[in-house]
């Protein structure tokens, strides 16, 4: 037999030593002390592990408090009920209160709100500064590199001129400049050749917003006036956002989808 | 740890080139650099950071890291950005066709306004089916079968059509069976043209045009006061309205000196109906219409006074004088000239004030009709590449007055224009061996003269109808409400007219050597012969007046030698 079984039947045999009970409540009263000072003062991979422990029967403790407490939301209406106020056949269904649907209620109608304002492509793949500017090398001797040369399709408004060569560093080629751009309705499936008025943002970052860069994922803003939208107070509409669906520095063109 | 800045110079005493101590440009003044000034120059200096070895460990904008591509759910992605009332629309309607009418009104922020509302889109047809086919026709118990519409109903009626078809095209395009059965029998065809009459038309040139009209909030156009409507250029004209609405274009008649007043102010006339016209005498020390250039041009920075600085491009055809207008704004020799074609080869940025600067641009051509004699007495061709010059003389004896050419080369008579050139040859010595006349480098000193503007020879304006019109100063684009706006924009733009209309009642400064009196009061006799309406009394006035020029010349032969010798010898020392 194990040591524990001669202990329990000498036990039973003779019985306890006398203070043996007041050793075990005051040991255990001890037992939160002796806990908090070895989590306290290890060090190392020994601390982590004790923290670890900790946190998880923490963590474990707390859930099943509030499972105890969501449950008491289901628990049985002891209100009295007058007689005749039930139909007969409805007196064996007991009552519960309505916590529970609400609270599943106002989950749903969060999930669907955070998928309806979502855009297209909410993410894109990420450009890179070596891959969105070329160095370009000025000077007699060719030793100058602060210019960069924007390799990808950008807009500028119709007042756009360049700056004088010495202040200028970020140059965008005529070539890869656009001024509409094909949008296709969601609803209506079809598409217009709209007009673009500005870039609105650009999701690899800031900078690129404001040199007027478009890649993938890009919203602009476009000129809707030829769709003949109108507000239901009467006004024209002539401004709206699209998303830029594909690669225009390869496509050559840009094709966007409007976002309604 | 956070690396610790470098204490600020308080000493005052620049300790470098970048110093912000270091005072701003040449001037010797207490004004230090300002943040900016110092931020560019050590943009200026911006290298790589290579290792041992050579390899780029870093650079600017060239980061090779990866940045977050993810964009939030918004509600304000998918409202209306832009929205207008019907009334506000009507009011921008009446507005813009008040104001779109007039050349010197601008509109300075296109962008938020509906443009593409206010203008109606003409270009969409619009297709006539019910008046081809009625309702009736098509559908209803009067329905009428239709036979198919064909262009012919059988093979020989098609045959006869496409001949017809032939016949029509081959008129259109100018090349007559009679031609062409001509061209077969003789076997010819037109010779290839050699290419350095396709100057001012590579891809390297116009590559620098664009990047001039890409820089430009102004753009000047220089052409030739000779030959004005020869030295436009009417694709940029095009470009410019089609694709740079917001760039304002300048005419500036330059070498008015070489033409008389007359006629500038003809032609100032005329072309101010399209676009703000300046008549220009490029001299660094003897100018004229300097001040009138530097004050529009400044108007033009005080109408972009929302932006820091405005560039001005200089654009034209080859040897019009772009680089010279330039020299003479600066009041110095900023850019390199020459009296032949073709000197700037590339593009020049030059700082004027602080607000306003030039870029000069090389001579640009764009491809057109011009024969090889039009394309080499417009100066764009150089004449000492010229394989046969001799060919081009016909045309300037034609275009020069005959008593300018015999007060320029002192040769009284000829029959044509090689009997010219053989008298041209003696007289000058250019001879080959055996005495044999050397007719190439007689017709190159012909071109060199007539390039750099020593025969005097003018295209004339056309003649007004109306001559009551004349008197009145015509400035075109003035709207008294403009005038009683109080904005900063129409203010610009009223001084503008305002200096268009004052040069135009300037006296235009013109050599007195070059015409005689008679040839200065042309525009007198004009006016007369537009009154009378009468072909046969002009000619006959023609004829008196070289009768009397001659008398003229022959009684005062000595004095004009002399004066001619004297003109000689301040060349000779000009040139030395």
């Amino acid at each position: 037999m194990p040591q524990g079984d001669y202990i329990d039947l000498h036990r039973k045999r003779n019985g306890y030593r006398l203070d043996h009970f007041e050793r075990k409540r005051k040991k255990e009263a001890r037992e939160v002390h002796k806990h908090s000072t070895m989590a306290q003062k290890s060090l190392g991979i020994k601390g982590k592990m004790i923290a670890k422990k900790n946190y998880a029967e923490k963590a474990l403790m707390k859930k099943t408090l509030k499972m105890h407490e969501e449950s008491s939301s289901r628990r049985k209406a002891d209100e009295n009920v007058q007689e005749g106020a039930v139909p007969a056949y409805l007196l064996d269904r007991e009552d519960t209160t309505r916590a529970k649907v609400l609270s599943n209620t106002i989950k749903q109608k969060r999930k669907e709100k955070a998928g309806k304002w979502e855009v297209p492509l909410p993410k894109v793949r990420p450009v890179a500064e070596d891959e969105m500017f070329r160095v370009i090398r000025s000077g007699k001797r060719k030793t100058k590199q602060w210019k960069r040369m924007v390799t990808k399709a950008t807009f500028v408004g119709p007042a756009f001129t360049r700056k004088p060569p010495k202040y200028e560093r970020f140059i965008r080629p005529s070539g890869l400049r656009f001024t509409k751009a094909h949008v296709t309705h969601p609803e209506l499936k079809c598409t217009f050749c709209l007009e673009i008025i500005g870039i609105k943002k650009n999701p690899n970052g800031p900078m690129y917003t404001s040199l007027g860069v478009m890649t993938r994922g890009t919203i602009i803003e476009v000129n809707v006036s030829e769709l003949g939208l109108v507000t239901p107070a009467g006004k024209v509409v002539w401004g709206k956002y699209a998303q830029v669906t594909n690669n225009p520095e390869n496509d050559g063109c840009i094709n966007a989808v409007l976002l309604v | 740890m956070v690396k610790k800045e470098k204490k600020a110079n308080v000493s005052g005493k620049p300790k470098h080139s970048l110093d912000a101590n270091r005072a701003d440009g040449k001037k010797k003044t207490t004004e230090t650099r300002s943040k900016s000034t110092v931020n560019r120059l050590k943009m200026y200096k911006t290298r790589p950071k290579r290792n041992a070895g050579g390899k780029i460990l870093s650079n600017e904008y060239q980061s090779k890291e990866l940045p977050n591509s993810r964009i939030a759910p918004d509600r304000r992605w998918f409202g209306n950005t832009r929205v207008v009332n019907q009334k506000e629309l009507e009011y921008f309607r009446e507005e813009l066709q008040t104001k779109m009418s007039s050349n010197y009104n601008v509109i300075l922020k296109e962008r938020k306004l509906p443009m593409s509302l206010l203008t109606d889109n003409k270009k969409q047809s619009r297709v006539h089916l019910l008046d081809m086919e009625p309702f009736q026709d098509a559908f209803g118990r009067k329905t009428k079968r239709k036979r198919p519409k064909l262009v012919a109903s059988d093979y020989e009626a098609l045959v006869k059509k496409a001949a017809e078809s032939q016949d029509a095209f081959e008129e259109k395009n100018g090349a007559g069976p009679s031609g062409e059965g001509g061209e077969e029998e003789d076997g010819f065809r037109d010779l290839v043209r050699h290419t350095m009459f396709e100057k001012g038309q590579s891809k390297r040139i116009w590559g620098e045009l664009y990047k001039v009209i890409d820089s430009s909030d102004v753009i000047v156009q220089v052409i030739d006061a000779r030959d004005p409507q020869g030295t436009r250029c009417h694709h940029l004209e095009k470009t410019l309205k089609e694709h740079h609405k917001h760039k304002h274009m300048i005419l500036l008649l330059n070498k008015c000196d070489l033409v008389p007043a007359w006629a500038t102010k003809g032609w100032l006339r005329v072309l101010s109906k399209e676009y703000p016209t300046l008549a220009f005498h490029a001299s660094v020390n003897k100018s004229f219409g300097k001040g009138s250039l530097l004050s529009v041009l400044r108007q033009f920075a005080r109408l972009k006074s929302d932006k820091q600085a405005i560039s001005v491009g200089f654009v034209g055809y080859p040897n019009v004088g772009k680089s010279s207008v330039i020299n003479t704004l600066r009041t110095k020799n900023v850019c390199k000239v020459a009296p032949i074609p073709g000197e700037t080869k590339v593009w020049q940025y030059i700082t004027l004030t602080k607000r306003i600067f030039l870029i000069d641009c090389p001579g640009v051509v764009y491809q057109s009709r011009d024969t090889e004699t039009d394309i080499v007495l417009k100066g764009v061709v150089r004449v000492t590449n010229l394989e046969d010059a001799s060919e081009h003389i016909g045309e300037v004896l034609r275009r020069v007055k005959k008593e300018h050419l015999q007060r320029a080369y002192k040769i009284k008579d000829w029959e044509d224009d090689h009997d010219f050139l053989l008298q041209l040859c003696k007289s000058s010595g250019k001879l080959l061996k055996g005495g044999e006349p050397d007719l190439m480098t007689g017709a190159k000193m012909i071109l060199h003269d007539w390039q750099r503007g020593r025969i005097p020879f003018f295209v004339p304006p056309p003649k007004l109808d109306n001559v009551a019109s004349e008197s009145e100063v015509i400035v075109p684009g003035i709207d008294k409400e403009a005038i009683a706006d109080n904005s900063q924009a129409a203010a610009a733009l009223k001084a503008i007219a305002g200096i268009m209309s004052t040069q135009q009642q300037k006296d235009v400064p013109v050599q007195r050597d070059f015409y005689d009196e008679k040839d200065l009061k042309d525009d007198k006799k004009a006016k007369e012969s537009t009154e009378t309406d009468a072909e046969n009394g002009t000619d006959a006035e023609e004829d008196e007046d070289a009768v009397s020029e001659d008398g003229v010349e022959s009684d005062s032969d000595a004095d004009e030698d002399a004066v001619s010798e004297n003109d000689e010898e301040d060349e000779s020392d000009s040139a030395e």
